[in-house]
């Protein structure tokens, strides 16, 4: 987005300086390093390789939580989606539930990282940090873009955000409270701080408890000051008043507070009236009170609250821009929520990207907002690209997914939502995934399947029959070439099988080969593998007759491997010489014209005679036997 | 979504989850074990209280495995039995004394391995029957193991051209294997020669695999086994190895199916798909006594009357695993979460 | 932040090229040593050495992975002459050690060339079994293997004259049917006059027949091209290296294959003269989001491009200018002289983790946590874990469909 940021670098330790290095890459993620010496160095050769690959937090276990249950909110946002009508609603809900799962993560943190060693806090912290910072901008988020502001003042809401994330003076607040002691300004030397901290974050009911404990608290001041408090009007959408008649009664509240002020009736405290100033709206005061507060948009709320209650959102981005401008507030959350309030959304999503959380943060934010509705983000030409952009950050945290061991299911059901390149890099990132046990190729096949990656699992199917063959296993070899439907590999798997036969004589697998059912029509020469085994099946239970009218037709089916010719005339020869006959005399022309074509093989020349004679004398007893039945 | 469901977060995939049963009360402990990343864990949970007055899974104590977990079954109390994807079987017992963890009594290394590359196949599934055990793996090997001795008592070495997928104990000398063709084969233990005694198959219009096989706990003639393609068959080996009743049931392969073991009329499957399902009928009285009552798993092929509920909305990621104990059901899932479904009448 | 994992790749020699399989979980290793070494990575992230072999009588240039459909196939080239085809497999001998031992033999010599063979690639799946290799005899051939099971038989299918000395080819991987198979050809022959160096080459169905469809008008020496893959976009992207990095988009016009006029509508995506000098490699990861440029200013330097198609460059890497022979020594280093077999190493791997130094804006921020007190925060809004959409009440089961009763 902008273009003057310069790329990180990355120092590989161990190398010299402008050694001539060559960067190939592993897969998505991974790069491999290896080094070239420029021409005429006299340096020795050091065949190192380096295999680099970015540190992905997520993969951290306190963190894959976190993803794990994010991606079930944005599975639901999608189906939201498609529904028709007023989902804003819905999508507050499924906003809240995010910010519950950050929140929910910040705590699971904040238990181990007390609990841990310094080496490990270390990395636990910056955790801390990177996803407290996440929740608070997206709380701020949800208030001016999700959530639907009655009469768009606001405050309110501010307010809220900032007591949540900056509630230590509250505490101290309710502490002092707590113990209800008279003069507790003498007692806790915190009590002023408190005041102030309350006061910036407009919680006047705590103001007004703590004066009421302070020693001087029956000085007229002090009675005053509670007077002012009391009466100062609170802007509400439901309270009846229309926004100017509120302002009209603020603002004449307000001069009679600044009368007083003029009057010196608070001078008897300097910390009173200081703290009247602010609430009186003085901006120095202001100013000399931000030393109590840790983020400048703590300042922007006590200063809408005391200037401007009735702000609405387009007014927000002037007060933040001053503010943030005079603190000189630049860390990356400054910076997004300062563009938060300009609405600036574009600046928001690349400042949200320096956030170190491995795009998580952006990838569902931004597909959040565009659910909303909320995304309109413009290129350099004015052309609206927030489909683009959408699709980039959720297309590129999925990436990031896919490429660990475990969560690839999580990282596809990301890319299943990109509508335009996702399912072209999901074929490709589905293939590259690690095959192990057939449990998980399963599952690797199951997002194949659902997605209609017909050829992908033909693929996957073949290499794991490979994979099989390789292990021996040439029965699980043909199940999984079965599957892939993959005729070539099938006729090459059972080809083995009938090689296998020919040198060994005894044919392997046969629980399945018996079983092949209607698979057998995968390929000709499986059928032709299949029905062999059959005949096998039927000559060794006795059932002659099936077995040889089983050989006649392979015989005629012309499915015959070359190679087989010899074996299955020699088979013949028994079913020949039975005692009953078996074979008709239409069967043993059958048989000759076989063995004139096919009946050269080297193998059978020991065999040739005893086949014609044996077919001779089949053929005499069959002839008579069939001469005897016409005649009946 | 139903009130009674409550879910944990554990940053692994889990591929099985087992209650340890107590006898006269409620179970509170129960075990997972994990799969597809580089180290896996068994894991020992315990239902807690926290402030809320909320009962949570916490972890007791957690033990390394390599390879992933592929089966887990409890031989008594507290001894159980793992298999593992890089074909070991592992008996571990959950010691007590004097703090709580694994201990690991005996470890079957490498007996499912690929002869032919001596690499190691994974064990896919094992089942016991007292102290024996017996295994099968993608080597297409049955493996009986007794718990007290380091060899195994037998292999049967090429009990199958294709990998065994799942395994049951139908009686002691009794076991059922099913396949990755969907071919189920009764071997009779007694008999030596390294045959089985029966083949059918698990569905004649294809060639699914065989996912998981349950027989009733009481009568252990009713089997039931799960399809590759998300369907239930159900046999009474009994009478003859033709299917009692054939049911298109999930969308995806199912992953297990789980009797309950004191109410039998309760049937429960979970998915690929991410469905969980609840099968029962309450046209038969619970308290029949009749001993050649016949389970509606038999006649539902001719009366169709059986409920089917689904305890909870399909989950985006395969549910790999159940366990019941009374009236509370754990599940465990590929989004990396247990979750426990409370309050089920059975 | 980064990890990184060294590997003692053991070569006598210069390293010319490093490739990793489909899964990123073997590396094959070529050297100006004559060897060619196989690495096998097991689940901890350890690589480990399973084969090392003399592949050819002179520098191996490249070394390149055949789809794992096609089994453990590799192909290398040498300054030799020829290039090479090898398989995996397992012995299947019955003495003892014999069997179970995976072992690389040569399928195929291929011995066409005069002079030098420079770069050999395979073909993308769809198209069969297809290797193309191209020499400084200004060559190209391309070989088939027509039984993709048997990777003995491998014939000379086309052999294409470009006139200029070839460096380097890559094949178009992109899947469509709507588009024929295409190789860019990179030529370093050094004569600036000539007025392109890449050429695109297309298959024709019709006439069967490879022809020049393109001339990039590129006049510096070529030292590397790559296709991206294309994910189904409506245009090919090709990386080429020579004196910058260039990515150039070709576009198919449509329906003017008899007009002379151009095939392609070329655009030139990015141009990086970042390098200050050479460029020597160029490299696509698997999706062709990333793009690697190696330059003679010792640095690699990683290219994406936006969802505005700007490219720009989102890493360096270089050495920190520590010397190498400070790295550790690997132990039981495998002698080279061993030609075939495995030996089993102990990993010579290490990992060491590398922060990343930024120039002005860190991506990768460490912020100081304490102006950030986070809130003691406690638990979720709801105490319930995502299930799914709560406004959606449990869907009723589908019905169930019975089949037929089977015969009893």
């Amino acid at each position: 987005m902008d273009e003057n940021d310069s790329p990180p670098t990355i120092d590989i330790p161990n190398v010299p300086k402008h050694l001539r290095i060559t960067g190939n890459w592993v897969n998505s993620n991974r790069i491999g390093i290896y080094k070239k010496l420029a021409k005429g160095s006299s340096e020795k050769y050091d065949p190192t390789v380096y295999i680099l690959r970015p540190e992905i937090i997520l993969f951290s276990p306190q963190l894959r939580k976190l993803v794990n249950e994010s991606n079930g909110v944005f599975l639901s946002i999608q189906k939201i989606k498609s529904v028709s009508g007023d989902v804003r609603p819905e999508l507050l809900k499924h906003s809240k539930q995010y910010r519950s799962i950050l929140r929910a993560c910040i705590e699971s943190l904040q238990d181990i990282c007390g609990r841990c060693l310094s080496d490990k806090k270390e990395s636990l912290e910056n955790f801390l940090t990177i996803f407290y910072q996440i929740e608070c901008v997206w709380h701020l988020i949800e208030i001016l873009y999700v959530d639907v502001v009655p009469g768009d003042v606001v405050l309110p809401q501010l307010l809220e955000w900032i007591r949540f994330h900056f509630p230590s003076r509250e505490l101290v607040a309710v502490k002092i409270l707590a113990q209800k002691t008279i003069g507790a300004d003498l007692e806790y030397p915190n009590y002023w701080e408190a005041v102030i901290g309350c006061a910036l974050h407009g919680k006047l009911d705590l103001v007004r408890a703590l004066l009421a404990l302070h020693s001087k608290a029956d000085h007229p001041a002090f009675v005053m000051a509670e007077n002012v408090l009391k009466t100062m009007p609170i802007y509400n959408v439901y309270g009846g008043y229309s926004i100017d008649g509120f302002t009209t009664c603020w603002k004449r509240w307000q001069l009679e507070l600044c009368s007083n002020l003029n009057s010196k009736a608070f001078i008897v405290d300097t910390n009173l009236e200081m703290i009247m100033k602010l609430i009186a709206g003085e901006q120095d005061m202001l100013w000399q009170f931000s030393q109590y507060t840790d983020a400048w948009y703590e300042l922007l709320a006590a200063k809408l609250f005391y200037t401007c209650p009735c702000c609405k959102q387009p007014e927000l981005s002037l007060h933040a821009n001053n503010i943030s401008k005079r603190w000189q507030a630049n860390r990356p959350s400054d910076n997004a929520i300062r563009a938060v309030m300009e609405s600036n959304l574009h600046h928001v999503i690349k400042e949200i990207q320096y956030m170190g959380d491995n795009g998580w943060f952006a990838a569902h934010l931004v597909d959040l907002l565009y659910a909303c509705g909320k995304l309109k983000i413009l290129d350099r030409d004015q052309v609206e690209v927030s489909n683009q952009l959408h699709e980039s950050l959720i297309l590129e945290y999925g990436n990031t997914l896919m490429g660990h061991h475990s969560l690839w299911q999580c990282g596809a059901s990301y890319l299943i939502h990109c509508p335009v390149q996702g399912l072209a890099r999901l074929e490709i990132l589905l293939q590259s995934l690690p095959m192990g046990s057939e449990a998980r190729v399963n599952k690797i096949l199951d997002i194949a399947r659902d997605n209609k990656m017909d050829h992908i699992v033909t693929s996957i199917c073949k290499i794991q029959g490979l994979k099989s063959m390789k292990q021996g296993r040439l029965g699980n070899a043909l199940a999984w070439a079965l599957k892939a439907q993959d005729s070539g590999f099938i006729t090459y798997i059972a080809d083995q099988f009938l090689k296998r036969y020919a040198e060994y004589g005894e044919l392997d697998c046969r629980d399945l080969l018996e079983n092949l059912g209607f698979c057998m029509m995968a390929s000709d020469r499986l059928t032709f593998l299949g029905k062999y085994c059959e005949f096998h099946q039927m000559y060794s239970i006795g059932e002659f007759k099936e077995a040889a009218s089983l050989l006649v037709s392979l015989l005629v089916s012309n499915l015959t491997p070359k190679y087989f010719w010899s074996i299955l005339l020699s088979d013949a020869i028994p079913l020949l010489e039975a005692k009953d006959v078996i074979l008709s005399s239409s069967d043993c022309f059958e048989l000759l014209r076989c063995v004139e074509a096919h009946g050269d093989d080297l193998k059978f020349q020991n065999k040739i005679e005893i086949f014609r004679l044996a077919v001779a004398r089949n053929l005499a007893r069959a002839l008579s036997l069939e001469g005897c039945q016409v005649e009946h | 979504m139903s009130e009674n469901v409550q879910g944990t977060f554990v940053s692994e995939k889990i591929s099985k989850i087992r209650w340890k049963h107590e006898d006269f009360e409620d179970a509170t402990n129960f075990i997972t074990g994990s799969w597809d990343d580089p180290v896996n864990k068994v894991t020992h949970w315990i239902f807690q209280m926290n402030d809320d007055g909320e009962s949570y899974p916490a972890v007791v104590s957690s033990y390394a495995i390599l390879g992933d977990v592929t089966e887990i079954k409890f031989i008594s109390k507290d001894f159980f039995v793992l298999s593992t994807s890089i074909g070991t079987v592992r008996l571990l017992q959950i010691h007590e004394n004097p703090y709580s963890q694994f201990k690991e009594h005996m470890s079957w290394e490498f007996i499912h391995k690929f002869d032919n590359t001596n690499d190691y196949a994974s064990c896919t599934g094992l089942s016991t029957f007292e102290q024996d055990i017996v295994s099968v793996g993608e080597d297409g090997r049955i493996n009986l193991l007794t718990a007290g001795q380091k060899q195994p008592v037998r292999s049967i070495n090429d009990a199958d051209s294709c990998s065994i997928y799942c395994i049951d104990f139908l009686r002691h000398n009794e076991i059922l294997t099913g396949n990755l063709r969907g071919h189920m084969k009764v071997w009779d233990l007694r008999n030596d020669q390294d045959l089985p005694a029966t083949t059918f198959m698990l569905s004649d219009q294809s060639k699914t695999e065989a996912t998981s096989i349950a027989h009733h706990p009481t009568q252990r003639h009713i089997v039931v086994a799960g399809g590759g393609d998300g369907s239930l068959t159900v046999w009474d080996l009994r009478h003859n190895t033709y299917p009692m009743s054939q049911l298109n049931a999930h969308a995806k392969a199912v992953s297990e199916i789980l009797f309950h073991p004191d109410r039998p009329e309760n049937l429960f499957t979970c998915s690929t798909s991410g469905e969980l399902w609840h099968w029962n009928n309450t046209q038969h009285s619970k308290l029949s006594l009749d001993p050649t009552n016949t389970h509606w798993l038999n006649t539902i092929g001719t009366n169709g009357k059986v409920n089917v509920t689904s305890l909870c909305n399909a989950m985006h990621k395969p549910i790999n695993s159940i366990d019941i104990d009374r009236s509370t059901l754990l599940f465990g899932c590929d989004n990396e979460a247990i979750y426990v479904v409370r309050n089920i009448t059975v | 932040m980064f990890e990184a994992h060294n590997i003692n790749a053991e070569h006598k020699d210069l390293i010319h090229d490093i490739a990793y399989d489909f899964y990123g979980q073997r590396m094959a290793t070529c050297s100006s040593d004559h060897y060619v070494k196989v690495w096998d990575e097991d689940e901890h992230g350890n690589w480990h050495l399973s084969a090392s072999w003399k592949a050819h009588s002179g520098p191996v240039w490249k070394v390149t992975w055949a789809h794992p459909e096609f089994g453990q196939v590799l192909a290398t080239c040498s300054s030799d002459r020829t290039a090479a085809v090898w398989e995996e497999i397992v012995g299947e001998g019955s003495g003892p050690g014999e069997r179970g031992m995976r072992h690389w033999v040569r399928r195929t010599n291929l011995v066409d060339s005069r002079k030098s063979v420079t770069d050999v690639k395979f073909a993308p799946k769809t198209l069969g079994l297809l290797l193309a290799t191209c020499s400084e005899d200004g060559v190209i051939r391309i070989y088939e293997a027509p039984d993709v099971m048997n990777l003995s038989q491998w014939t000379l299918q086309h052999d294409i004259s470009c006139k200029l000395q070839c460096s380097c080819l890559s094949w178009n991987p992109s899947f469509s049917r709507l588009h024929a198979p295409m190789i860019a050809v990179g030529s370093d022959d050094s004569n600036q006059s000539s007025d392109g160096k890449v050429f695109i080459y297309e298959y024709s169905e019709s006439s069967r027949r490879w022809t020049k469809t393109q001339t990039l008008n590129i006049a510096d020496p070529i030292h590397d091209i790559a296709f991206a893959p294309n994910l189904g976009r409506s245009f090919h992207t090709l990386a080429i290296a020579s004196k910058d990095v260039q990515v150039i988009t070709l576009k198919p016009v449509l329906d003017n294959l008899q007009s002379g006029s151009s095939r392609f509508e070329i655009n030139i995506a990015a141009q990086f003269s970042d390098h200050d000098s050479t460029v020597w490699r160029v490299c696509w990861n698997i999706m062709g989001t990333i793009l690697a440029s190696s330059g003679d200013d010792g640095c690699v330097r990683l290219w994406k491009d936006n969802y505005i198609n700007n490219w720009k460059c989102v890493a360096v890497l270089k050495g920190d200018g520590t010397s190498a022979q400070s790295a550790e020594t690997s132990t039981a280093a495998t002698p080279p002289n061993h030609s075939t077999g495995i030996q089993q190493t102990s990993s010579t791997t290490r990992a060491v983790t590398i922060a990343t130094v930024t120039a002005e804006k860190p991506t990768i921020t460490v912020m100081c946590s304490n102006k950030w007190q986070a809130p003691v925060i406690k638990g979720r809004f709801s105490k319930s874990v995502w299930l799914g959409n709560p406004s959606e009440s449990t869907p009723p089961p589908p019905p169930i469909l019975e089949y037929p009763k089977a015969k009893k």
